[in-house]
């Protein structure tokens, strides 16, 4: 399908660009800001897949990113390597997401909602009295100056890391948007028992979808605590992710794979400026203004507004 | 108390296998019975008209043999298998589709992807042998043979109520079931509409599909109907030929009173 292959020639040239960046970007700040970028693309995308195609919101993106986080610091303890520690993190997120739907799924609209808002706080007891995981003192990761890799610095590594996560997030998120999972999950956002009526089998599809969404959204967790090298409850169950991940597809757009890319990529860039230029206690002000903008004015997000702009 | 009035043609079908079987379906809501120990068969192949007044539970009926609804008592079985405890979706994969008395498309999707759901879910247990379309083919004829083949790719929530009603039949004749529910497909619509969708069920039994037709338009229903069943307030209180049926003094009195 030409599509197809517009898709993959974009996400080649696009990957071969912003992973030469760090041969010719000087500020190694700037790879701070642009991992920051890209996790919450790997947020957005993730919450998208069980919030934009099915319809359920969740409100727990910043457990599910935790339990990433800590994921790895087990590993890390352990003294795994770190490919072990990331599909690990990875591993529990999404076996996480699937118990979560089965307790959960029952409930639809805003009461599962609240229901991934009360895991959220459930798991963040569990964290804060496990000393194993530093509980509410939190635990030091000590990471290497240089990149494994042998290119540039630590920072370095860890930007290509992510941006192969991206990659792989919103590759994933394409391929089931177009695949039956995808149209069942739109059929249950539509009308739920007309789709379970109709043959979908809606209790298996949510749960496919709350274990690769969480599973995605725990991706996004396994390399924070090699950035940031002192991982705390505070940090990783921060609302900043919540907010950031509902918020940033819907600026983009729910529903499709791009929209959450997009709303990420504006959302987190702003964020990233106004930390630089102003004060990052702004940031959660300037989201919440930005979505009131667009749900406003825009309210299919950037996807829906050029939609529209093209189809007049 | 009810069974006295059923006629023989009920009764003849336990000599054959009947394709559905509810026996003794009892349904409550609270307090409130709304099917009390209800029987029906319905054989291969036969058209069956379900009348009743409003809230007499036929629509109660259908949602328990679909699925959408538990039953409190009784069995549903689909070709002598027990059925009650199967999920809705796993009793469209055994062969039981229906269409919604209120139409509900998926209405973000246009009027193809609506059936293509249906012929990617239902399971293509049942394509016929040497069908080898692509399911995009497939979901074409669907459109087509219900004569929606202009509006295809229109969004499914921009339909006007007769197309609604043909997307709605549509979706569960494209399960490629072996009972159809047509939960009022007809209602809302004008002579000739009505007509047509008429021509369109009554074609399903060629393709040996029973049909379930609940219908209050009564020319429509004896013209559909090989029998008729009669519930009121919960009870089965006819079953038979549909002449038979409605000169039954009991559904008289049920529908006009004393």
């Amino acid at each position: 399908m030409n599509n197809n292959r517009n898709f993959y020639l974009g996400l080649v040239v696009s990957t071969l660009l912003l992973g030469s960046l760090p041969f010719w970007v000087q500020s190694e700040y700037f790879f701070f800001a642009a991992y920051s970028v890209l996790q919450f693309v790997i947020l957005a995308v993730a919450w998208n897949i069980l919030g934009g195609y099915a319809g359920y919101v969740n409100f727990g993106s910043a457990a599910f990113f935790a339990i990433g986080a800590y994921g790895a610091i087990v590993g890390y303890k352990l003294q795994w390597p770190q490919g072990m520690n990331i599909i690990f993190g990875t591993f529990v997120a999404g076996l996480v997401g699937l118990g979560m739907g089965y307790v959960t799924l029952r409930l639809k609209g805003v009461y599962f909602s609240i229901a991934t808002l009360a895991m959220s706080v459930v798991i963040l007891t569990i964290v804060v009295n496990t000393p194993f995981l530093g509980g509410a003192r939190g635990v030091y990761v000590i990471v290497p100056r240089e990149s494994p890799i042998g290119v540039g610095q630590y920072v370095h590594w860890l930007y290509f890391l992510i941006l192969g996560m991206a990659i792989i997030s919103v590759v994933v998120s394409r391929i089931i948007e177009r695949s039956w999972l995808g149209q069942g999950l739109m059929a249950i956002r539509d009308d739920e028992s007309a789709a379970e009526g109709l043959g979908v089998p809606t209790l298996k599809l949510k749960l496919i979808a709350t274990s690769i969404s969480g599973a995605l959204m725990g991706l996004a967790g396994t390399t924070f605590p090699y950035l940031i090298t002192y991982v705390e409850p505070s940090a990783t169950f921060n609302l900043s992710f919540a907010v950031n991940s509902i918020a940033m597809p819907i600026v983009g757009g729910l529903g499709t794979w791009i929209g959450p890319l997009l709303g990420a990529l504006l959302l987190g860039s702003i964020q990233q400026i106004a930390t630089v230029n102003l004060s990052s206690s702004f940031n959660l002000l300037i989201v919440g203004g930005v979505l009131v903008l667009f749900v406003t004015l825009a309210p299919n997000g950037l996807v829906g507004f050029f939609k529209k702009r093209s189809g007049k | 108390m009810e069974n006295n009035n059923q006629t023989s043609m009920s009764s003849g079908h336990s000599s054959v296998q009947p394709l559905v079987r509810a026996s003794s379906v009892t349904k409550k809501f609270g307090g409130f019975i709304a099917l009390n120990n209800v029987n029906l068969d319905i054989g291969p192949g036969e058209r069956v008209g379900l009348i009743g007044p409003n809230g007499s539970g036929k629509s109660t009926l259908v949602n328990c043999i679909s699925g959408m609804l538990t039953i409190e008592a009784g069995k549903i079985e689909l070709a002598g298998a027990d059925i009650s405890n199967l999920q809705p979706h796993a009793r469209v994969h055994a062969g039981i589709a229906r269409s919604f008395q209120i139409p509900r498309p998926f209405k973000s999707m246009s009027v193809l992807e609506n059936i293509m759901v249906v012929l990617n879910f239902s399971g293509n247990d049942r394509k016929e042998a040497g069908d080898n379309r692509s399911t995009h083919e497939r979901a074409m004829a669907v459109v087509h043979s219900v004569g929606l083949t202009s509006k295809k790719d229109n969004i499914s929530g921009s339909l006007t109520q007769v197309e609604l009603r043909k997307l709605e039949l549509a979706r569960a004749m494209a399960a490629n079931p072996r009972l159809l529910i047509a939960d009022e497909a007809l209602a809302g619509l004008s002579g000739a509409e009505v007509d047509e969708i008429l021509v369109l069920i009554m074609g399903m039994k060629e393709k040996g599909v029973s049909v379930l037709l609940i219908e209050h338009i009564m020319s429509a229903v004896m013209q559909f109907s090989e029998r008729l069943v009669v519930l009121v307030a919960g009870n089965k209180i006819a079953d038979g030929l549909p002449q038979d049926v409605i000169n039954n003094p009991e559904v008289i009195k049920a529908y006009l009173g004393e």
